[in-house]
């Protein structure tokens, strides 16, 4: 399960979701993040849980001919997972694995206003304040608008935008690895 | 998360009244799962996402959401656009009205309308359909190809055996003399004249109601509360307007 502290989102990451906290608490629009980090060991239980030691097998192989080698252990380490089918993303394939992106929902009455219909000004105002803190919001995405993600560098998927050493270098900066 | 997933039921009786959502939501379970959904009901449908994890019903949830609004806001710019029939007035005409009404609405739909069109130009498709695959033998040099005379295989032959003859004048004939009408032909001059009608019957309800105009119609909630980028183009004090000025602050 993903965790929805702040404690675990990376330093600078912490620091730009208390901003938009504070700064959602100043104008009284309530906010809730939901989830912050899933861990590269949880994002490879989930990924392995739906599929053949085939298919993990030719993914390990495609990290390693990537150049992503510590990933490959990873997925491979943690072993045999059942399960239903969760997700098409292996490890380090998503921003929540690197602790530097989260997700969040307006609240309404206390209920979240999942739909964009229901909460038009308060999920403007919420990309505004990620916008300001200096965060990639993926509800201005124009391929899969997403609006309640918010992460620290732009792109969907870290391992097609940086080289395997630059990744290394961000999980380690994270502490994640 | 689960208010979104307390969502799905509402989705779901949505979806199963609308089969153009049907079909979305079909294309959002492969989106989500990565895997092409084989629901052929939209209980189906349903059992297939209910069988999905709580982040990926939340996914899809979300999604669905999105197209739906987008539906609606494209049905209440038709409603606003042909007429607004409400249940109350409809329950004031007689039986033969509303069945009328019912049979306009459905013919003065933008999209039967375009395909009514594009009806209207189908021997014309059919005669480009057979210039192209000339065109390609003859370019390609593929003389042993075979090409379908698709217009002469629906339509009956048409041959311009005598030059002299402008073609028009044959094309004319071969639709005009009962004798050499194919049955798909004989569809087709039946069918022409109505639906000639229903395109020029749209275009002018359309021409009418911009004629008609707006300056009558009262403003809509959306219009009367400005917000995002509406709101501060119309100077409004919004929420957006608030988070830029809390942060311009420090």
């Amino acid at each position: 399960m993903a965790s929805r502290s702040l404690d675990d989102l990376a330093p600078e990451v912490k620091q730009k979701a208390e901003r938009v906290l504070q700064v959602c608490d100043e104008v009284e629009l309530n906010l809730l993040i939901y989830c912050t980090l899933r861990t590269l060991e949880e994002q490879s239980k989930l990924y392995r849980q739906s599929r053949s030691w085939q298919e993990i097998k030719t993914k390990i192989l495609k990290y390693k001919d990537r150049g992503f080698s510590y990933l490959a252990d990873i997925l491979d380490g943690v072993g045999p997972c059942n399960g239903p089918h969760v997700t098409n993303a292996g490890p380090g394939e998503s921003w929540h694995n690197y602790a530097e992106a989260w997700d969040a929902v307006p609240l309404m009455g206390g209920k979240p206003a999942w739909k964009y219909s229901d909460g038009k000004e308060e999920w403007d105002a919420y990309g505004e304040c990620v916008v300001q803190v200096g965060m990639d919001w993926a509800g201005n995405w124009t391929h899969f608008r997403e609006r309640p993600h918010a992460q620290l560098r732009s792109g969907s998927n870290p391992l097609r935008i940086f080289a395997p050493d630059k990744i290394y270098e961000i999980l380690s900066q994270n502490k994640l690895i | 998360m689960l208010p979104l997933l307390a969502a799905l039921p509402a989705i779901f009786s949505t979806v199963s009244k609308v089969s153009n959502l049907f079909g979305k939501g079909k294309a959002v379970v492969e989106q989500v799962t990565g895997k092409p959904s084989e629901a052929s009901s939209p209980d189906e449908l349903q059992e297939e996402v209910e069988s999905l994890t709580p982040e990926q019903q939340a996914q899809w949830a979300q999604t669905m959401q999105q197209k739906i609004d987008l539906y609606k806001t494209e049905n209440d710019r038709l409603d606003i656009e042909i007429g607004r029939i409400t249940p109350e007035l409809q329950s004031k005409l007689t039986p033969e009205a509303a069945n009328k009404i019912a049979i306009m609405r459905q013919t003065t739909r933008p999209w039967a309308v375009r395909m009514m069109v594009h009806y209207t130009f189908f021997p014309f498709y059919l005669v480009l359909f057979d210039s192209i695959q000339l065109t390609i033998t003859h370019w390609f040099g593929i003389s042993e190809a075979r090409v379908f005379k698709t217009f002469n295989y629906v339509f009956g032959t048409l041959t311009i055996k005598d030059m002299d003859t402008p073609a028009l004048e044959k094309f004319s004939a071969l639709l005009s003399q009962p004798q050499n009408l194919t049955l798909a032909a004989e569809m087709y001059m039946n069918s022409i004249g109505w639906v000639i009608s229903v395109i020029i019957s749209y275009m002018t309800l359309r021409e009418i109601g911009k004629a008609k105009g707006t300056s009558g119609d009262e403003l809509t909630h959306q219009q009367n509360n400005p917000s995002g980028a509406v709101g501060l183009t119309q100077g409004g004090l919004g929420l957006v307007n608030k988070v830029k000025a809390a942060f311009g602050k420090k």
